[in-house]
């Protein structure tokens, strides 16, 4: 063994920016990191910012990211000690987590048996229920008939939701306001159930009427100390994928918080939890909260509890992967202000958020008080099409919710991104919302605001115009296409040319 | 001194940004009001304009599609369409855009030659389609109809001269069969 062989090594079995971020954490702590990529990310910036870099295989993630013995032989043949996952990809695969302690490797996350007990719907809810964690109350098995479905909404109270227990992706489910509603409902859906699935067998479960989603973090280490650091609110989504997070809930008070940090560790002690973890819950306008479930990993938004809570939760996961105990007890924390993390993607907003690859051709990130970024691309840099197209996460913060929001509203005009589409579009227009501004909306909200029209493409303002004028005007300074045109636009092209050289007046 | 004239397709139609260029000067003139700038490129390829009120815009030129321009500033990202200055002048004349259920007068609204003459009286035409070349400033511009209808009237002659203003081709709505 060398003379550096007692320094810890980790790899991160991911890329992007949560690679770059938990790189930061391991120099930080005087761990030594080691990158792994496909053939498309050979010049990405996780692996220039490595001290080691194992190629994988090729683009497709299946035979490069989420290959798990070409992982380990990337460990091996680098002498990594530990195996962080990162999030997406394989962080929480139980089989992973299991094949890296069997091959003698520090799995830094949480043990095989939480990520498989969490791992399942059916399994999972069941644990709550025993370990005391409200889960959304529903009938235990299919209904006789519609009068057994009303003694259960008497009890939980409407409005209700009828479910074929066959169904899924939406289908043979209706909901049910009152009780003279129920008969009828309760005979489409059967029907419906028989005719979809082949089996008319419904049941009921208590509907959570414009619920908003409010997550807890949790930590704990190999002593059994489990602490909640502070929740998150992400209710905004967009088709059930966050788009914006915030610490703390503009909605959570000091009771509630107390009732979902108490609700949080109760699940996590469930499965005998260690690390980063994060359980998330509905909340329901009346303060009431149900399980939904729990993600046995570092999350995406973990920034914001940073931000606020004056932690490092990458960092304390390695060191609690360590050995050491947890780095903080819940007495030991204050919160402070406000955090908001936008989710930055290759998507274009204006076309159903559709992906956009291609190259990143300048990219000039906001700076100053309360700005933070975490950016897996750079300018030149290439968005593959194989992975997700997240580009990175704007966090701000402030002392409170309004001037958190007032420095997102300075970042985002301080933030260019050009050569591709990116969501930006969106925050600037959620930055100057009322609804958003005011934190009244609930976890449909923003699938509702963007078919109303959240976004127009406002026409080019006359600064731009002037901008484009002087630049076109000194056509030397001009840079090349970007791409051939579109089929038939030799006229446009013709255009072009005649924009550039310029009319002679 | 440089002078160069932007058309881009505006809310109402096409918009002329006449520019002179002389060294960082630049002047501006939309509508007949004309402001003027100090234009200066920045070290990471922005371009950035102060105004003689000390007014400072800053923003990023990128070709998008074919025909467009990318403009990006504190305001965000806008696309300028840039217009072919005889041909979005024709298509959309001073009135508006026309509808297809009118006659439409194509004229040349600036003095040229006509190189090339494709359709001929009666002739049914497909939005879109040539109907002469016209030479111009050294260019020669395709002018296509923006809308489809038949044509009424051809005034010009391929080779043979015309002023601004003339009236090139007369434009009819399609008779139903």
């Amino acid at each position: 063994m060398n003379a550096r062989g007692s320094r810890p090594r980790l790899l991160v079995a991911n890329r992007g920016e949560i690679a770059l971020r938990i790189f930061r954490a391991c120099r930080d702590l005087g761990v030594e990191t080691v990158a792994v990529y496909s053939d498309a990310d050979r010049a990405a910036p996780h692996v220039a910012a490595a001290d080691f870099a194992v190629r994988l295989g090729p683009a497709p993630a299946r035979e490069s990211y989420l290959s798990i013995p070409a992982l380990l032989e990337a460990a091996r043949k680098t002498r990594a000690t530990l195996i962080h996952p990162g999030y997406g990809f394989l962080a929480e695969n139980a089989a992973f987590a299991r094949a890296c302690t069997e091959a003698g490797l520090v799995f830094v996350g949480p043990p095989a048996s939480a990520i498989a007990a969490m791992g399942s719907k059916t399994g999972s809810r069941r644990l709550m229920e025993q370990a005391g964690v409200p889960v959304v109350p529903g009938m235990a098995g299919p209904a006789r008939d519609a009068a057994e479905v009303a003694v259960f909404a008497r009890k939980v109270g409407y409005p209700v939701l009828l479910k074929a227990s066959a169904g899924g992706g939406g289908k043979g489910m209706r909901r049910v306001d009152s009780e003279g509603d129920l008969a009828a409902a309760f005979a489409r859906v059967s029907a419906e159930a028989e005719a979809s699935f082949g089996d008319g067998a419904t049941y009921a479960e208590k509907l959570v009427d414009r619920p908003r989603h409010v997550e807890v973090q949790v930590v704990g280490d190999a002593g059994g100390n489990l602490v909640a650091v502070g929740e998150r609110e992400c209710s905004l989504q967009r088709r059930h994928q966050k788009v914006v997070e915030e610490c703390p809930s503009p909605v959570v008070d000091g009771a509630l918080r107390a009732r979902l940090f108490e609700a949080a560790v109760a699940a996590a002690r469930a499965v005998s939890y260690v690390s980063c973890g994060t359980v998330e819950f509905l909340l329901a306008p009346d303060g009431s909260f149900y399980f939904l479930e729990m993600n046995t990993r570092l999350q995406v938004e973990h920034p914001v509890t940073e931000e606020v809570w004056g932690v490092d939760l990458a960092a304390a996961m390695i060191s609690i992967a360590l050995g050491a105990p947890l780095p903080f007890s819940a007495g030991s924390l204050t919160p402070r202000g406000h955090a908001i993390e936008c989710r930055v993607y290759a998507e274009d907003p204006f076309r159903g958020f559709a992906p956009s690859p291609g190259t990143i051709a300048a990219l000039r990130l906001p700076e100053g008080p309360g700005v933070r970024n975490d950016v897996g691309v750079e300018s030149g840099s290439v968005v593959p099409i194989d992975y997700d197209p997240m580009l990175g996460k704007l966090v701000v913060h402030g002392p409170d919710r309004a001037a958190a929001i007032a420095r997102l509203a300075r970042a985002l005009s301080d933030y260019e991104i050009a050569g591709v589409e990116t969501t930006l579009p969106l925050f600037r227009a959620l930055a100057a919302d009322a609804d958003f501004r005011s934190a009244s909306f609930d976890v449909q909200w923003l699938d509702r605001r963007l078919a109303e029209g959240l976004l127009t493409k406002a026409a080019p303002g006359p600064d731009a115009v002037l901008l484009a004028a002087a630049g076109l005007a000194g056509a030397e300074t001009v840079p090349a296409p970007r791409g051939p045109g579109e089929a038939g636009s030799l006229w446009r092209d013709a255009a072009r040319r005649d924009a550039l050289r310029g009319v002679l007046g | 001194m440089r002078r160069t004239t932007l058309v881009h397709r505006g809310p109402n139609g096409p918009e002329e940004v006449l520019v002179a260029l002389d060294g960082k000067r630049c002047s501006f003139t939309v509508a007949g009001r004309t402001e003027t700038a100090e234009a200066v490129h920045l070290p990471d390829g922005r371009l950035s304009l102060i105004f003689e009120d000390g007014r400072q815009v800053s923003g990023r030129l990128l070709p998008a599609a074919a025909g467009e321009v990318e403009v990006s500033t504190a305001a965000g990202t806008a696309r300028i369409a840039l217009a072919e200055p005889l041909r979005d002048r024709l298509a959309h004349p001073p009135g508006g855009a026309s509808e297809a259920s009118e006659t439409e007068e194509v004229r040349a609204l600036m003095p040229g030659r006509v190189v090339e003459v494709s359709v001929s009286p009666g002739d049914s035409v497909a939005p879109g389609a040539l109907l002469l070349v016209l030479e111009a400033m050294k260019m020669q511009n395709e002018i296509r109809s923006v809308r489809g209808g038949r044509v009424a009237l051809v005034d010009v002659v391929a080779g043979r001269p015309v002023e601004g203003g003339a009236r090139l081709v007369v434009l009819e709505p399609e008779i139903p069969a």
